[in-house]
């Protein structure tokens, strides 16, 4: 009975949403600016600062980090290792994606409830406030993995595309996929809850 | 609240791009771990306000 109603909650949030074309723009032309704004951010400083920031200890110390965790790259040039550094932590920056997606979809979500007076038709039905809050999460959540995923997949095209396609096997580790597949997914529900909560209580509209 | 997530995740980067830390499969693991959980709770925080909200609409 709790899938079946979590499904149709499912159903009910992906249908609202696939007819709001602002929402539509949000979770596909954000992202890509995202990702472009990486992509630009990165070739920026190998182009103009990749030499002087070498010469930095601090990232002195994370490049000797880097050739601890990774021993390939120590065939590598020094220039080359720290693009691989650099590269490295756009798992980390692609959690930015679920974060907006879900946050925004939550305060969407919760909002125009309210305002269309659903909230409180929902409220007073069988469902339970988990299932109604899971369902919601995950009907955010799905989409935001999937942008996540597509999101990655042009940032692998872009750094194949700027000529370090040979550095593309030495970024693409386990720590990559498990923050592509699990981490993600887990920021996007807190995501949703956060915003949730930051929508909830004490304002009514 | 955006901010409770984005903070911490600018943190990451900045723990791993000076190589402070680095996230290992081990790591990243245990990261998701912790994320999940704190899922959970903020999961049974939300409840709590959203049943709060269910009182008052009852008391209407």
């Amino acid at each position: 009975m709790t899938r079946r109603r979590i499904s149709n909650i499912l159903r009910k949030e992906w249908h609202v949403m696939s007819r709001d074309i602002n929402n539509a723009l949000l979770v596909t032309l954000a992202p890509l600016l995202i990702v472009g704004q990486a992509i630009l951010f990165i070739w920026l400083v190998d182009r103009f600062g990749g030499e002087t920031m070498v010469a930095n200890p601090i990232f002195q110390t994370a490049l000797e980090k880097l050739r601890e965790v990774l021993p390939l790259v120590a065939g590598l040039t020094v220039g080359e290792q720290f693009q691989v550094l650099l590269l490295s932590q756009f798992n980390l920056y692609l959690l930015l994606i679920p974060t907006m997606i879900a946050i925004s979809f939550a305060t969407f979500s919760i909002v125009d409830e309210k305002l269309s007076g659903s909230l409180e038709t929902l409220l007073v039905t069988p469902v339970r406030i988990w299932e109604l809050l899971l369902g919601k999460a995950l009907s955010e959540a799905v989409p935001a993995l999937v942008i996540t995923w597509v999101c990655a997949g042009v940032f692998i095209l872009g750094v194949v595309g700027l000529g370090w396609g040979q550095l593309v096997s030495m970024v693409l580790t386990p720590s990559w996929f498990i923050f592509l597949f699990l981490v993600t997914l887990a920021v996007a529900l807190l995501g949703f809850m956060l915003g949730a909560i930051g929508s909830s209580p004490g304002q009514r509209c | 609240m955006a901010l409770v997530i984005i903070l911490p995740v600018l943190a990451l980067i900045g723990v791993q791009v000076t190589g402070l830390a680095w996230f290992t499969p081990l790591l990243t693991l245990i990261l998701a771990l912790g994320i999940s959980l704190v899922d959970i709770l903020v999961l049974g925080v939300a409840v709590g306000l959203f049943q709060q909200e269910s009182i008052v609409v009852k008391w209407h």
